[in-house]
Formats: structure tokens, C-alpha cells, sequence
């Protein structure tokens, strides 16, 4: 996710408001927790990519239930 | 911001990943394409450059100068995309079995990494086209490989050209 979210920098998540395209989420996949940015809403479920495409993995499209909440401070 | 990093101390949050290690099935060679001919136009766009007379005043010569250094940069990023991509297909979604169909394979991606270094080291027209070509055929043997036929359409992009899309 850099250049906008470096590697052990601290993020604060928000639950209580949906979710819309461009917002940063974390979701839970299996007991561990993902950070990506929405790209789009396709099915019922949300397509997510990283900032770093040359770094980027490829998701499976997540699901409405598995997102934590929205990234709304760094720190 | 040092208040909520002391209370992580006390409360440690949990850690967050940016990357899978687990393959989810998503592969799609079209990123590669895109980015094969972005190289094109950054290249197009560095040769359609002109300055005004043989010896251009200084702020003309900053100007060409950082135009030429932005459309460098996109060029060597997307050039990066494209090997990525096509080294992420080939590494995770290819297994061995496919290479009784495609005898080339290896060879092809050979090709399409020194392509666009190729197209990252030169100002060039003809390795960019040749880069865009053989991106094609890794999509087409791709998309053959998961039983899919595909059609060739117009790209609708300022470089004209084709995409290789799924039927």
C-alpha cells in the first residue's frame, strides 16, 4: 500500500459507516487482516486493490461481512 | 498521535497485512497489455516532443526537459507492470503440465522480459510493438489455457492497436 501506508505504521479503523469505492479497508481473511483500497463494488462484493501495483497480490473479491472497518487515521 | 502509539503499547493492535502469500485463482493478463502499450504512448509522446529553433531559450529547454523526465518515469514504471504482471502468471498460475501446450512458454516470457527493458532503455518504436505482440500471444496462450477463446478488439487508445479479451 505505499507510498501512502509504509510498512509498520499504526492505522485506525472506522466501522459505523459503509463503505464506498477509493476508501482504504481492513478486512479479516482466515484469522489475519488485509489492508487494500476498494476499486470497485461488483456482485455484492468488493473488488479491492493496492497502491503499489508493482508490488500489489491479487485478491478474490471480499465480502461485505469480512470488512473490519475504514481507514481513517495513520499514525 | 504519541497518546493512541502508547496506547499500543499497553494494547497492541493487530498486525495488517498488504500482501497474500495465498494464490486466489485471480489472474488476468490484461493489466500487462494496458501497461505494454502505455510504454507505447510514453514512447510516442518523448519522440513527438519539438522545440520551438535548434538552440531553445532556458525555460523552453526546462520544459522539454521535465516533460521528457515525466513521460520517462511513466514509461519505466508500466514497463515494470508489465514484467510483473506477466511474472506473476507465469510463476503462479502456469504449472508444468501446461507446457506440453505451450512449448514456448518460457521462451515467450524470456522475450517479453528483455522487450521491455528493451523499451525502457531505448527510445523505440519498434520494441514497444514488439513488446505489445508478444504480451498478445502470453494472453492468448493464457486465456487458451483456461478453455477460453478470444477475439482481438479495437483498444480505443490514442496508440490504436488491439487487446486480446476472453469470449
Amino acid at each position: 500500500m505505499e507510498p501512502l501506508y509504509r510498512e509498520r505504521e499504526h492505522v485506525l479503523t472506522f466501522n459505523w459507516a459503509s463503505v464506498q469505492t477509493r476508501d482504504v479497508i481492513v478486512f479479516k481473511i482466515k484469522d489475519r487482516f488485509y489492508i487494500k483500497r476498494i476499486n470497485r463494488v461488483e456482485g455484492g462484493k468488493i473488488v479491492v486493490t493496492g497502491d503499489n501495483k508493482k508490488m500489489s497480490s491479487k485478491f478474490a473479491p471480499v465480502d461485505f461481512r469480512q470488512v473490519v472497518g475504514r481507514v481513517i487515521l495513520k499514525y | 498521535m504519541i497518546m493512541l502509539r502508547l496506547i499500543d503499547k499497553f494494547f497492541p493492535p493487530n498486525i495488517v497485512y498488504a500482501h497474500c502469500d495465498v494464490p486466489c485463482g485471480i489472474y488476468d493478463p490484461h493489466e500487462a497489455q494496458m501497461a505494454a502499450y502505455t510504454v507505447l504512448r510514453m514512447t510516442q509522446m518523448i519522440m513527438e516532443l519539438k522545440a520551438s529553433s535548434e538552440d531553445p531559450v532556458f525555460d523552453e529547454r526546462k520544459k522539454i526537459i521535465s516533460q521528457i523526465a515525466r513521460l520517462t518515469k511513466v514509461k519505466e514504471d508500466h514497463a515494470e507492470v508489465v514484467k510483473h504482471q506477466v511474472r506473476v502468471i507465469w510463476g503462479d498460475y502456469f504449472k508444468p503440465e501446461h507446457l506440453t501446450n505451450y512449448k514456448n512458454l518460457h521462451d515467450l516470457v524470456f522475450k517479453i522480459m528483455k522487450q521491455a527493458s528493451s523499451a525502457k532503455q531505448n527510445v523505440d518504436v519498434k520494441a514497444c510493438q514488439d513488446l505489445i505482440a508478444n504480451v498478445q500471444k502470453f494472453a492468448e496462450n493464457f486465456w487458451e489455457s483456461k478453455g477460453r477463446k478470444t477475439v482481438r478488439i479495437s483498444s480505443g487508445y490514442p496508440t490504436e492497436g488491439e487487446l486480446i479479451l476472453p469470449q
